[in-house]
């Protein structure tokens, strides 16, 4: 009984961080531009699929690789807020259709030029092996992970709220038209977002890569995690988020370790069904992104 | 005409002169199969089979999308789960066919009680739950349904499917068989349609394009806003998984993982966005045009046909603002086009 208590606490923290980590990015354009980012997914993708394009297709070094693939995933939120998001502003329906059209249209790409029998292994291991923790055991990349996971969190929160781009960003997810009046350049800032909101996904994805088997359509489960744990802290909302991801976390390490293993999705699945059936608004009213 | 029946007097304008189109419509839908088979198989080369199934699958989009943009109009919310309501039709299809021994006539009312009993018990979200949140309350449940039938795999079948559903034709004759699916899928089709043109120029169809437009003034005017959404999303859901039954007869299986895909949804929603703005008939121009562009890619692009496809549609999406119907509309103007707004308050 200990024993599983255990698991459950540290699972809770490695499988929240991670959460974390997945959703900072949907939930700062969420909170920032007030929309619903449905192409999110590709970017898990890009990351991991470019970093290996740059490094085995292309023959840069695996550090310039990591970099270039930043950088791609950069270009690619610039262009999807450029080409479909301004496009379609005002046309949501279209808006929505568009960006899930761009995500499968990468997925399958990807499909087609790393289908899974080429194997893509990226080396990214920081902690080889397994960390003890009483009578859990937890792989340490998992663990280096969810560290880092947290680190983000703290910078960007930093960023927020301590640098005038976070102050007028906070000012934009608060009241757009307001932020107009007092000369905001709402675009460029938009921009901002979108490649700010673009980074913690790909570093994350690289982080996993060695331990979560990559495949062509990761993307989806790993964009179902930010989905559930933004819409469970209030779509947009920083603090929210956070409280949202831990206990998104504890209900899937208290399932899997207590019920079965492949409950565990369907359970939070349930769970954030029920919460906004009678709490529309999650945990935190997304008035704001902090 | 008015005809004094049990009574009452029922009343009906008939009016000729608008016939020639719908007429135009039915005749070109119901000789498509016979002309694709007679000469276009000769011309492009493609088997009569494969665009015959492509002409299928039209219908199948047609049967979702017509419900699915009255569903959008009388709710006034957009929803991003039709193709749940197909795969608990299509469930209900095939376990009560092959554990129950239902046959297809039995098993069609099952599916539509099945998908409007489980619409009615969501139907409070329509209420509740406003713009985006609605959005994503109906996006999550086909993932619900999809992680549920791995987690009882031996009730579902997962990836595997549910197979040994008896078939609803079986001459012996491919060819024929797929010939008459098609035409018994393109009546599925016109029926729906007729009801929903029916509903949508009734006092019912214009209380629901108040509701779309302003829930707040539809109010004002004294319509039930709650109960018509409730009625309009139940009943809708329920002819929505009605293609569920008729996929799961087709085939003669049925496999929810396939669709409950987001590709699969994202095609729906195409055939609905792509077909103009809350324009029924609109929806059966796409869903022709979406099957058929699908098949052609098939055959031309072979694995990058998705991505060839999808860019495709993103292109129109750009250049056709109003949709297929907007080509239309543009020379026979209508009053009213419904607004379909996500982040409304």
């Amino acid at each position: 009984m200990l024993d599983v208590a255990a698991l459950i606490f540290s699972y809770t923290f490695i499988f929240g961080s991670l959460y974390l980590g997945i959703a900072l990015g949907f939930t700062i354009i969420t909170g920032v531009l007030r929309i619903f980012h449905l192409g999110y997914g590709a970017i898990f993708l890009i990351a991991a699929y470019g970093t290996w394009m740059f490094w085995k297709d292309v023959g840069f070094g695996f550090i310039e690789s990591i970099v270039l693939s930043f950088a791609l995933v950069a270009l690619f939120s610039f262009l999807i807020y450029q080409v479909v998001i301004k496009k379609f502003w005002e046309m949501e329906d279209y808006l929505l259709a568009a960006l899930i059209a761009v995500f499968i249209i990468i997925e399958e790409l990807v499909n087609y030029a790393y289908p899974e029998i080429v194997g893509v292994y990226l080396p990214t291991t920081i902690i080889e092996g397994s960390i003890s923790i009483g009578p859990a055991s937890i792989p340490g990349q998992l663990a280096a992970t969810s560290v880092i996971a947290i680190l983000m969190v703290i910078c960007y929160l930093l960023i927020f709220t301590k640098t005038k781009t976070g102050l007028i960003m906070r000012a934009i997810s608060q009241d757009i038209f307001a932020s107009q009046l007092v000369g905001v350049n709402f675009d460029r800032m938009f921009i901002v977002a979108m490649i700010l909101a673009s980074l913690p996904p790909a570093i994350i994805m690289l982080l996993i890569a060695p331990i979560w088997a990559l495949n062509p359509f990761i993307g989806w489960p790993l964009f179902t995690y930010a989905i559930v744990v933004s819409v469970l802290g209030g779509l947009g909302n920083l603090r929210g988020t956070i409280m949202a991801s831990y206990i998104i976390g504890f209900i899937h390490a208290a399932v899997g370790f207590s019920l079965d293993p492949r409950l565990m999705l369907l359970a939070s699945l349930v769970v954030v069904v029920a919460v906004l059936v009678f709490r529309p608004e999650g945990l935190a009213r997304a008035e704001t992104i902090w | 005409m008015i005809i004094h029946a049990f009574g009452r007097k029922y009343d009906w304008i008939i009016e000729p002169r608008y016939w020639r189109n719908p007429i135009i419509g039915v005749i070109t839908l119901l000789a498509l199969p016979l002309l694709m088979y007679f000469f276009a198989t000769g011309v492009f080369g493609i088997r009569p089979v494969a665009l015959l199934s492509a002409l299928i699958f039209a219908n199948i989009l047609a049967m979702i999308g017509t419900p699915l943009v009255l569903q959008i109009i009388g709710t006034g919310r957009v929803s991003f789960g039709p193709h749940f309501f197909v795969a608990v039709g299509g469930y209900t299809a095939a376990l009560l066919s092959k554990n129950y021994g239902f046959s297809p006539a039995l098993t069609l009312p099952a599916s539509f009680f099945m998908g409007a009993l489980i619409g009615l018990g969501l139907s409070p979200i329509t209420i509740i739950s406003r713009g985006i949140y609605f959005v994503l309350i109906t996006l999550l449940l086909p993932f619900i349904l999809w992680e549920l039938t791995y987690w009882r795999s031996d009730v579902f079948g997962a990836e595997t499917g549910i197979p040994g559903v008896p078939l609803l034709i079986f001459t012996g004759d491919v060819v024929l068989d797929i010939m008459i699916y098609y035409y018994v899928s393109i009546a599925m089709v016109l029926i729906l349609l007729f009801f929903t043109d029916r509903v949508m120029r009734s006092r019912y169809g214009f209380m629901m394009g108040v509701i779309n437009e302003d829930e707040e003034v539809a109010l004002s005017y004294g319509i039930d806003v709650a109960k018509i959404k409730v009625i309009t999303f139940t009943l809708t859901s329920g002819a929505i998984a009605v293609a569920g039954w008729f996929l799961a007869h087709y085939q003669g299986s049925f496999t929810g993982p396939v669709w409950l895909q987001p590709s699969f949804l994202i095609l729906i929603l195409l055939t609905t966005t792509l077909g103009g703005k809350g324009a029924v008939y609109g929806v059966i121009a796409s869903a022709y045009f979406i099957a058929t562009l699908r098949e052609v890619t098939r055959t031309q692009f072979g694995e990058m046909s998705v991505v060839v496809l999808f860019i495709i549609l993103l292109i129109l999406l750009y250049i056709l603002p109003e949709g297929f119907w907007g080509l239309y509309r543009k020379r026979r103007y209508r009053e009213y086009v419904p607004s379909i707004r996500i982040r409304r308050a």
